[in-house]
């Protein structure tokens, strides 16, 4: 069990990461990069932790895998272990085996996926969308129209994406109006982007305005002191201007 | 007044204005109303429609950068499914998901997770499985080769969920709360098209906003049946869980934070369009 | 022979994989002896692919400790990515020896260091973006043409849509919202997805037939 102590060291380390990390964007300075360098640190061993516990889990561990003495999860294991001749000149070819059968498999299931969902399934729906029918035509905007729209839609931005002739005549009218519907397209990923983007800066704030230990102890308390620190270390760079960052 | 100098305002004041302002409804709400949409309503009610025992996958696959977004998203799906009986299935395809994952299951299950009495039968965490979208095929075709053991290193073959829960043909529902690759369109190819198209396994998303509005055509197409779009679909399926449960919300505050982090945008973007027709007609350029 | 074992014996294997795959999947019924085959296949590719990531852990240890011992540029901050490193690590290594199974990312602690100490500072780093993307609203965004102002006022309607205050400004807005993101935006957004599935199959096409082999690292070793 981790200790309930924790939690306040969590906070305030949470504090003073946060402050640093907004600090750059004032101006970039030693505080944000130390915390930047000391993520990518963590970052590289959590990756080697994930993928220490994926091989044990999935090839060493479990039903049917080699502690049950099922050899054959020898094989993928001996093969990864290929990949090092990535740091040999001699030997570099190596690297390759174990690359090659990823990429073919990968590229196998991409043909596979993408033709029925990406490209049969969707000409599909289009090809269904509702023009005649019993309440088709009712109501505001009726679906008969939302389906005209999506058709004439996809048709035109297809055809923006069409080089093979010069966009002139029809197919030039046909590319004008598809890079309507794209730039509304875009339009709706930039009102994504931005809701996202957001919502996680409304995330850090909420763990600032409502992170608390024990009744005595609230996150924010601390946010004075880690600015402090990001203006005495403005004040101390400035001083030293000849000094390395 | 000098249109220029207004063009050329320091983006830190920016920056500033932005903190101030969207602090403001965190410490007070203002308690707007929240309207449910099309398709938060739609994920609310295919869930509803299974029943107790049915077999769900709740995976989580992002990383800390959406935890905003998707944490509250797979509370309230876990939430829900506990609610109606459902048997989950919990994983994640991004190796960032593991641990997130294991703290939202402890919120919803208890803090004692995985020690509780249904753990292995009604709910199980297999935690990571490696291989991105490969991992996720071979999880669909066969659950036992995608991952020896659960999260914990109990080996497939000793917990009784997964004795029922041997390839996609067994589960009634994929939730995939996602932020990337590998993520909703990966179960369409990998999974959902390989064992019987949406019919045999409906798919429910929670996403990141940025996402949504490239997984439309895939909702368009029924492949996607329901999707929590963001904070603000988020807010959305809590509020629906807290009229039929009693489910605690929590996100009144934030999606008011929301609202005046948009109207700002905005407001941004129309104070540097007059500031760019003001400097062109006075024959500026804008730097 | 040399070029046989360096470059031809690879790319018939990625050929193979590729075939098997494809062959697998239409002339084989899930639950048959061949499909379970390839799921055998994929369920090795897991592993493949875990120790391909430990290279790049490798590269990146190797490239801060030679900063460190060369002094090089930001070689103090380099520093703090061993300290970050030695100090997890250990914390991983201590989860090794007390887990039952000998798990790493699975015990406890790793898991509340990554949950508590490593979550603050990605979502701090990710959530600069929203900073930026608003001084990017209020320089960048100009009506300069209709393009453009399409752009901005779908743009501005799923912004205002999407939020409560859209709802309590006019009860239309959610609903213009939701029709911009299932009419004009699924449309647009199909053509795309159709683009790029075109794109994908051809580029995996290539890879099989040999063409492209960007993957297998520079020719002359």
């Amino acid at each position: 069990m981790i200790p309930p102590e924790l939690d306040l060291f969590a906070a305030i380390f949470g504090v003073f990461a946060t402050i640093f990390i907004y600090s750059f964007l004032w101006k970039e300075n030693p505080l944000s990069r130390a915390v930047e360098h000391l993520f990518i640190g963590l970052a590289a061993v959590f990756t080697l932790a994930f993928m220490y516990d994926a091989a044990l889990t999935q090839g060493v561990w479990g039903t049917a895998r080699l502690y049950e003495g099922n050899l054959i999860w020898a094989i993928p294991i001996l093969i990864s272990l290929m990949y090092f001749f990535f740091f040999s000149k001699k030997y570099f070819y190596l690297y390759r085996y174990p690359v090659s059968i990823v990429a073919g498999i990968m590229a196998g299931m991409m043909i596979t996926g993408m033709i029925q969902s990406n490209f049969l399934v969707q000409i599909q729906s289009t090809a269904q969308l509702p023009l005649v029918g019993a309440g088709v035509w009712e109501g505001w905007p009726p679906p008969g129209l939302d389906s005209i729209i999506i058709i004439i839609g996809i048709i035109t931005a297809l055809s923006f994406f069409f080089f093979t002739w010069e966009h002139t005549g029809i197919l030039g009218v046909s590319t004008k109006i598809g890079r309507y519907f794209l730039m509304a397209t875009f339009g709706a990923a930039y009102g994504g982007t931005v809701m996202a983007r957001m919502s996680l800066f409304i995330g850090r704030l909420r763990f600032l305005y409502e992170t608390s230990y024990s009744d005595w102890f609230w996150a924010w308390y601390l946010v004075p002191i880690a600015v402090l620190c990001v203006v005495g270390v403005a004040l101390w760079q400035r001083s030293k201007p000849q000094a390395e960052d | 007044m000098d249109w220029k100098t207004i063009t050329q305002i320091d983006r830190r004041y920016l920056y500033i204005i932005l903190f101030i302002f969207v602090s403001i409804p965190l410490l007070s709400p203002l308690n707007l109303p929240i309207l449910v949409g099309e398709h938060a309503q739609a994920m609310y009610d295919t869930t509803e429609t299974l029943s107790a025992g049915d077999i769900v996958v709740c995976s989580f696959d992002f990383g800390p950068a959406t935890i905003p977004e998707n944490r509250p998203q797979a509370k309230g799906f876990l939430f829900q499914a506990r609610e109606l009986g459902l048997r989950v299935v919990a994983t994640a395809f991004w190796a960032s998901g593991g641990p997130l994952g294991e703290d939202i299951l402890r919120d919803v299950y208890g803090s004692d997770f995985p020690a509780i009495p249904e753990y292995g039968t009604d709910v199980v965490y297999l935690g990571y499985i490696p291989g991105n979208e490969v991992g996720m095929q071979t999880f669909g075709d066969d659950t036992w080769t995608a991952k020896g053991t659960d999260h914990y290193g109990t080996p497939m073959a000793d917990i009784p969920l997964m004795q029922d829960t041997r390839a996609a043909e067994d589960l009634s529902l994929w939730c995939e709360i996602t932020s990337g690759t590998p993520g909703e369109q990966q179960v369409i190819q990998f999974v959902q098209g390989r064992h019987g198209g949406p019919a045999a396994l409906p798919l429910v998303v929670g996403s990141t906003a940025v996402s949504v509005p490239g997984m439309m055509p895939f909702y368009a197409a029924g492949q996607i049946v329901g999707i929590l779009n963001g904070l603000s679909g988020a807010g959305e399926y809590e509020s629906l869980l807290a009229g039929a449960y009693g489910y605690p919300t929590e996100l009144l505050a934030p999606l008011d934070a929301q609202s005046v982090a948009h109207v700002i945008v905005i407001l941004f973007i129309i104070a540097g369009n007059i500031s760019y027709v003001l400097t062109r007609s006075s024959g500026g350029k804008e730097k | 022979m040399s070029l046989v074992i360096k470059r031809y014996i690879p790319l018939v294997i990625t050929f193979l994989m590729g075939i098997i795959m494809v062959i697998a999947t239409y002339f084989f019924a899930p639950g048959t002896p061949a499909r379970d085959a390839t799921a055998l296949l994929t369920g090795s590719v897991d592993i493949l692919v875990v120790m391909a990531g430990v290279i790049g852990l490798i590269v990146l240890i190797r490239h801060h400790s030679v900063n460190i011992s060369k002094r090089g540029r930001f070689w103090k901050y380099s520093i703090f990515t061993i300290i970050g490193v030695i100090l997890y690590l250990i914390i991983g290594l201590y989860g090794v020896a007390t887990h039952p199974q000998h798990l790493m990312y699975a015990s406890d602690l790793f898991a509340w260091v990554y949950n508590n100490i490593y979550v603050s500072m990605d979502m701090t780093i990710f959530s600069l973006l929203a900073f930026f993307i608003a001084s990017a609203a209020y320089r960048a965004f100009r009506l300069r043409s209709l393009e453009a102002s399409i752009l901005l006022i779908v743009g501005a309607l799923m912004l205002l849509g999407r939020a409560p205050v859209g709802g309590a400004i006019w009860e239309g807005l959610p609903t213009i919202a939701t029709w911009l993101l299932n009419v004009p935006n699924t449309a647009g957004n199909r053509a795309i997805t159709i683009g790029i599935a075109i794109g994908a199959i051809l580029l995996a096409i290539r890879q099989l037939m040999g063409i492209e082999r960007g993957y297998l690292g520079p020719e002359q070793q």
